[in-house]
């Protein structure tokens, strides 16, 4: 036994030492050839087509090679502490990176981001949703390549509204009755909903808060109107969601993204609020219990015409730290242009945010579901833009999941969370 | 005499009682730290749809191994176990080797502030890790660390330096000075009684250490997460992480790869359990 | 001219002092700390004493002095911080103290299969926290979670409950658990070979005397035991104090602010405020209180000598 473990410790230890000295640290820069690596940072590609998108860019760039680095998970939030990390520090090991829609203004005044107006002119720039280029650009200057639009849309099945004779709900209200009256938990629950402390609950938050016609920030930026009356019944309405007609699942308040998808896919939920991913789980992912049996439409409103999805999705930056600017500039373009995003429509089921990809014949042909997605587009409207926005989002969220636990009124959670956002922004003037 | 065996008797059955007691507890306790690694095992053998069930499955039906084979061929796992072995054992080796030396001059050599010297040690290692990661990252990105076996080793070693020291230290303080007398009459030098006497009978301490290292520094994440990168480099706990994408969680694939580690591991240990009970015995609480 | 054995003494003789011999063994060690953790840390410290928010990079660096402590002491959020942090270590040590205490004392028995026992107290270490952390939050799930299945199967409880996520109290209380799986094991190894180093003539002599088994407990094991106690609750406690890992991946803080421990809170101002003055300063507040608790224990360790 005693001799056993010892050989295993020894040649564990064998083995690692000459594995050590046998990994050689690869150099960025292949010797004599002048060959680049760009290590670029993405989201998991479950569809395969990374070797298919560096072939095409190995062709057209022979002298650039790209080195594709996986995302963690833990969402966005976890994917934004690495890179503050990285970039605070000034590292230059990544040298393009996909980020939020909201990080913009962060990373930017920060210094971290490369400006790309050289290279990325108002032509190109044309070519994409204008709500998407919009997100990226931060006091006139454009640092991100979109990559991936995405905003919130409501699934619903179909075949149970059918089935009870009813019509898709075109409000709020409306919603819940429905929901009421053909829910029945814990078989199957009326509305699936993520209001987990992070980005997802500020994103159901400002849908609910727009289509009341209220405003979380003014035009410039620096004074709340998250306190209107507007606001307050959009946060009461989601507290009555969960409290009052009890149609919200249990565990709304620490489930994941994916978890309540997982709920709505699994058949057990009539309505569910969440980002375009869930169309193509729904359909085409082998453990999908509702395929060919969900809807997808414009979310609901209060007031009528003011239906408003929160814009989400994410876009290639350069890193200021780069020490091959030229080159991972040709990485980001090429990497969020036309090519790439039709692979990744037709094999990879992602919304394009490029008005040529959405109107090229194949697309249509292949996915009209996109056309009628894009046809949202007209009703997104982004979070607000500020170099603070993650701060003030922590506090606001702290604050509402208070109102949803119901051990605040809507009306203290959000005068409290002005009391503490009031002070931030009033040294943005200075 | 008749008193006495009544009394024996009652004592017999209160024995008894309490065994009974004892052997409930521990029936419970050994459920409960191993509850968590059969539902890991458990889950890794479902299938897709009876991962989601509700109620929950509790034994798989059928059992299938998917998970293993799609882990293997899907993911850079095999890659990242490599790394974690590389960091893992070095690892071992350094901060074995760098405790033993300090450890004997603290217990043996006639020091000036030996007692300051392993109490600054304790206290530095007792920062809270979220102090010293921003900093820490800058100082790597200067000395090219970032990315490398080294920096994570370095880090490492200096994380478990204390532990590793505190405790060798007062195992060597229980050796019987007469031991190395005897190699100094012989005319050994201080080196050479160290690698001559000391090293040999601390073996059970030193095994036990070393395996506790080794066990640490398999598993460790947060240092590991912000030190690394890229994947030639990155090790099991942070490859498992970046498993899923952007929205979904594979849970069976994260169990199935878990379990691939986790095994060898427990096999380890179970063989190991005497040592490392013996060796915290006579290094870590005696004084 | 010398001869080699007599040179050879010469340079045993004169050669390195136990002393100066010494001071190289323990070089390696003092410098790697020094490189890891004292460097780091003292920048740390003159980060806390800077207003550094990256995000509003025009502001500069200015010296602001202990201005950042004034703030984050004037914050009800970083006290409550501080406040929770104290009572979940003090809990969990607790907990983990009598769990550990009780395990150890069975598995100083003998019996069969005790080899598999210990084994199993071994098992949580062996696991990767990410992974069981992960494992767990899954187990607490209120739709699929294993938890709130077998409770309702039991009628324990009528409806599943969100554990992690509903009150302060349920949220402490399954992090606890948590917690206590992951290092009660530690406590109980510690105090085992504490146990196994109390020689068995003392437990005959209290027989003879007709000492009962509580009065052994009381008067030979506890009082034998305090040095593996102290050990135990040392690295525990601060280790408590200082954890991170096990509520970022639970609860991240939540519900509202309810489980926002100290280094959580330092964490989120470092890298989600970007406020690097602020939130050094709160990490150094941690340092200097985990040190308070490094000295305590290790003088009163000491001083038993």
């Amino acid at each position: 036994m005693k001799k056993a473990a010892w050989l295993i410790i020894l040649s564990i230890i064998a083995a690692s030492l000459c594995a050590y000295l046998l990994s050689s640290r690869s150099g960025r820069t292949v010797p004599g050839t002048g060959r680049v690596t760009i290590r670029y940072m993405d989201h998991a590609d479950h569809f395969g087509v990374t070797p298919e998108i560096h072939a095409a860019f190995e062709k057209k760039y022979p002298n650039i090679k790209l080195e594709y680095i996986r995302t963690p998970q833990g969402g966005a939030d976890r994917m934004h502490d690495k890179l503050v990390t990285m970039l605070a520090a000034g590292d230059s090991s990544i040298d393009v990176f996909t980020i939020d829609v909201i990080w913009p203004p962060e990373l930017a005044s920060a210094g971290w981001l490369l400006p790309l107006n050289e290279w990325f002119s108002p032509e190109e720039q044309q070519q994409y949703i204008p709500a998407m280029i919009d997100a990226q650009t931060v006091n006139g200057s454009i640092y991100g390549v979109p990559n991936l639009m995405d905003f919130g849309a409501l699934f619903y099945r179909k075949d149970i509204l059918e089935e009870a004779g009813l019509e898709p709900p075109k409000t709020w209200m409306e919603l819940v009755e429905i929901a009421r009256k053909l829910q029945q938990p814990p078989e199957l629950f009326g509305y699936v909903s993520n209001f987990k402390a992070d980005q997802q609950l500020m994103c159901e938050y400002f849908e609910f808060l727009y289509s009341n016609g209220g405003e979380f920030l003014d035009e410039s930026g620096k004074e709340i109107r998250f306190t209107s009356r507007e606001s307050i019944e959009a946060v009461q309405f989601m507290v009555d969601m969960v409290n009052k007609y009890k149609i919200v699942q249990p565990g709304n308040t620490t489930m994941s993204v994916d978890e309540g998808r997982a709920i709505f896919t699994e058949g057990r939920a009539i309505f569910h609020r969440n980002w375009l991913y869930v169309w193509s789980m729904s359909e085409y992912h082998d453990a999908s219990k509702v395929k060919g049996k969900v809807g997808v439409m414009l979310l609901p409103t209060f007031k009528e015409g003011l239906n408003t999805s929160t814009l989400g999705g994410w876009s290639y930056c350069v890193s200021r730290f780069t020490k091959h600017r030229e080159e991972a500039v040709k990485a980001a373009l090429f990497l969020g242009g036309a090519e790439v995003q039709k692979v990744r429509a037709l094999k990879g089921n992602r919304v394009p945010p490029m008005i040529p990809v959405l109107n090229d014949p194949e697309i249509i042909a292949e996915k009209p579901v996109y056309v009628d997605m894009a046809k949202f587009a007209t009703r997104i409207r982004a979070r607000p833009k500020s170099p603070f926005y993650t701060q003030i989002s922590d506090i606001f969220q702290a604050q509402l999941q208070e109102a949803i636990l119901m051990r605040k009124t809507p009306e203290q959670a959000v005068n409290d969370a002005a009391g503490q956002i009031k002070p931030l922004l009033e040294e943005l003037e200075w | 005499m008749a008193i006495r065996s009544q009394s024996f008797q009652r004592f017999r059955k209160r024995i008894t009682a309490f065994n009974v007691a004892a052997a409930l507890f521990t029936v419970f306790f050994v459920i409960f730290f191993v509850f968590p690694l059969y539902w890991q095992v458990a889950t890794s053998l479902k299938t897709r749809e009876n991962t989601l069930r509700i109620p929950p499955q509790l034994i798989p039906n059928p059992v299938n191994l998917d998970r293993y084979v799609w882990v293997f061929k899907n993911t850079g796992f095999p890659l990242n176990v490599r790394n974690s072995l590389i960091t893992a054992g070095l690892t071992t080796i350094t901060c074995v080797l760098i405790s033993t030396l300090a450890s004997y001059a603290l217990a043996r050599l006639k020091l000036r502030g030996s007692r300051a010297i392993m109490m600054s040690v304790l206290i530095c290692s007792m920062l809270p890790a979220v102090a010293i990661v921003g900093p820490l990252y800058l100082t790597f990105r200067r000395f090219h660390l970032l990315n490398s076996f080294t920096g994570l080793i370095i880090s490492y070693t200096a994380f478990f330096l204390p532990f590793t020291m505190w405790f060798l230290t007062s195992f060597f303080k229980t050796i019987p000075p007469g031991l190395e007398e005897a190699a100094a009459v012989d005319g050994c030098s201080p080196c050479q009684t160290l690698f001559r006497i000391i090293i040999p009978i601390s073996m059970p301490a030193i095994f036990t250490v070393g395996m506790m290292v080794f066990i640490f520094s398999w598993n460790e994440f947060l240092f590991a997460f912000t030190f690394t990168s890229i994947d030639s480099v990155r090790t099991y706990p942070v490859g498992l992480v970046m498993f899923q994408g952007q929205w979904e969680v594979p849970w069976a694939e994260l169990c199935a790869a878990s379990t691939i580690v986790v095994i060898p591991i427990i096999i380890l240990v179970l063989a190991a359990q005497r040592f490392i009970i013996r060796g915290l015995t006579a290094g870590a609480v005696k004084e | 001219m010398f001869s080699r054995t007599e040179a050879l003494n010469r340079i045993k003789q004169q050669g390195l002092s136990q002393r100066q011999l010494g001071y190289i063994l323990v070089t390696p060690a003092l410098l790697l700390v020094g490189f890891v953790s004292v460097y780091p840390f003292l920048t740390t410290i003159w980060y806390s004493l800077h207003k550094i928010r990256l995000n509003l990079p025009a502001e500069g660096r200015p010296f602001v002095g202990l201005q950042n402590y004034v703030t984050l002491f004037q914050s009800g959020r970083f006290r409550h911080s501080l406040l929770i942090t104290s009572l979940f270590s003090s809990a969990w040590v607790a907990v983990e103290f009598v769990f550990g205490l009780c395990i150890a004392l069975v598995l100083n028995r003998r019996f069969r299969g005790r080899a598999l026992v210990r084994a199993s107290v071994l098992v949580p270490w062996a696991m990767a926290l990410v992974i069981t952390a992960l494992l767990w939050q899954w187990m607490f799930n209120p739709v699929f979670g294993l938890l709130n299945a077998i409770l309702m199967a039991l009628k324990v409880i009528k409806e599943p409950i969100n554990w992690l996520g509903t009150t302060a109290f349920s949220a402490y209380l399954s992090v606890l658990v948590v917690d206590v799986w992951r290092n009660t094991p530690f406590v109980a190894l510690i105090l085992l070979a504490g146990l196994q180093g109390i020689p068995g003539t003392l437990y005959e002599a209290a027989r003879i005397d007709g000492a009962s088994r509580v009065g052994c407990f009381v008067h030979i094991t506890m009082p034998q035991l305090k040095h593996a106690i102290l050990v135990a609750l040392l690295f525990r406690s601060i280790d408590a104090f200082r954890s991170f890992d096990l509520l970022y991946v639970l609860t991240q803080g939540g519900p509202g602010r309810s489980t926002e421990i100290a280094s959580l809170f330092a964490y989120k101002t470092l890298f989600q405020y970007l406020d690097f003055g602020k939130g050094s300063a709160a990490t150094v507040i941690m340092a200097l209180v985990t040190t308070a608790l490094s000295i305590v224990y290790v003088t009163s360790l000491s001083s038993k000598d």
